[in-house]
């Protein structure tokens, strides 16, 4: 994906030289939250679930930490296109009364990322909307260390999904020089895309035990059913998506190749 | 920016289909297995097998049909367990990794349409050329009740 994002970025480069415009390159860290009311759903069921075990309830994603970079043609003085690339990573967890523990890790990625930055003085308005892809790694770690992402628990395993994304950014630019800005600002997002799906092939078609493709919302009923030998009656829109939205706050440098 | 428009799509495409022949390419290859332990956390029992062979994992540029062939001296405990390899051990068995990051390799045989016998391992880079390999197993209450840990090394 890097070598893509890099010839990508370069295509802006030649392209924005080609029409006499300026290229900024910026990148930086971001630090925020993010919601998922579908997981949090699920979070609710499977303490329920659980209840009698949980010395501690599986908490919300935490703060998420990450990244981003890219570059921006400046089209106008105040106009520009920009595409980037972001990340972010959060986690979730939840404690068992054995001393085993159970883990979510969710990695969000925006492989197309584009924005179109409007300048007003110090003060930049981005709309921003794109493409994402996101990752929900699960695993127990059992009370001497070992950790595990096999079939022996449910839920274990690596899930992924897709989304399209919308949403704004606004910052305060600061200068440091002649061509050296460090922009300090805030962003919502909002994302909807389909179900986190274990890719787990063999898993996938196994039927005996069934271990879940999805993550279900109501992961008790589920569990009943499964039992039951009657998935089949199980609200087939009841999974775990990348719905809902993210915020972050964000510093950049921003370097003015003119 | 007609030329950004065009490129979009494309990076779109290729951003969503890569990650898998990526995950198989990085793991393909010839492992010697240095070592299997076998432990049994409720009677606090450890049998550690040494220099078990090699374990050859060929890409065949297939989605999860990629071959394993190996000179293992003692039959996992953990594929016979699952019955990966059948019962028999003449099985076909295949591997693939996640498509994520890589923290899984499966290893199955397919001994009819639609089913899979299959083992999961945890994995863990240690550095270099060397990983391991970890697969447990539960009891109802969900107490671990074995924990197979391979230590390979890449050739």
């Amino acid at each position: 994906m890097r070598p893509l994002l890099f010839l990508l970025l370069l295509t802006v480069c030649v392209h924005g030289h080609a029409q006499d415009r300026y290229l900024a390159l910026w990148g930086g860290g971001v630090i925020g939250g993010i919601n998922l009311p579908t997981f949090d759903a699920f979070r609710g069921s499977y303490d329920t679930e659980n209840a009698g075990q949980l010395s501690s309830g599986l908490s919300g994603f935490g703060t998420t930490l990450g990244w981003q970079a890219g570059a921006t043609v400046m089209i106008s003085p105040h106009v520009g296109v920009s595409l980037g690339y972001m990340e972010n990573t959060a986690t979730a967890s939840a404690t068992l009364t054995d001393g085993s523990s159970r883990h979510f890790r969710h990695k969000l990625y925006t492989p197309v990322n584009g924005g179109f930055p409007i300048l007003a003085g110090p003060l930049e308005i981005q709309p921003r909307l794109g493409f994402c892809q996101a990752d929900m790694s699960s695993w127990t770690e059992y009370p001497d260390g070992t950790v595990s992402y096999g079939n022996e628990r449910l839920l274990n395993g690596q899930y992924r999904t897709y989304g399209l994304f919308a949403g704004l950014d606004l910052a305060a630019r600061i200068k440091l020089g002649e061509k050296l800005h460090l922009a300090v600002g805030a962003s919502w997002c909002g994302v909807s895309g389909s179900e986190y799906s274990e890719h787990n092939t063999a898993r996938g078609v196994d039927t005996e035990p069934f271990y879940p493709y999805y993550i279900p919302t109501d992961y008790v009923l589920w569990l009943d059913l499964n039992d039951a030998n009657d998935l089949t009656s199980y609200d087939t829109d009841a999974y775990v998506k990348l719905k809902g939205s993210w915020y972050q706050a964000f510093v950049n440098l921003i370097i003015d190749l003119k | 920016m007609r030329s950004l428009a065009l490129l979009l799509p494309l990076v779109l495409l290729l951003a969503s289909c890569n990650k898998e022949d990526e995950m198989r390419r990085t793991y393909s290859g010839l492992y010697k297995v240095a070592s299997q332990e076998r432990h049994w956390p409720q009677s606090d029992s450890t049998v550690t097998i040494s220099d078990l062979g090699t374990l050859g994992l060929y890409d065949n540029a297939s989605s999860i049909y990629n071959n394993v062939v190996f000179t293992l001296v003692d039959w996992p405990l953990s594929w016979g367990n699952n019955r990966v390899g059948g019962d028999q051990h003449d099985q076909l068995i295949g591997w693939y990794s996640d498509d994520v990051d890589g923290s899984t390799i499966t290893f199955f045989s397919n001994p009819e349409p639609a089913f899979f016998d299959y083992v999961i391992y945890t994995v863990k880079h240690e550095g270099g050329k060397d990983y391991t390999w970890t697969y447990v197993e539960i009891d109802a209450e969900g107490a671990m009740t074995y924990r197979e840990v391979w230590k390979v090394s890449r050739e």
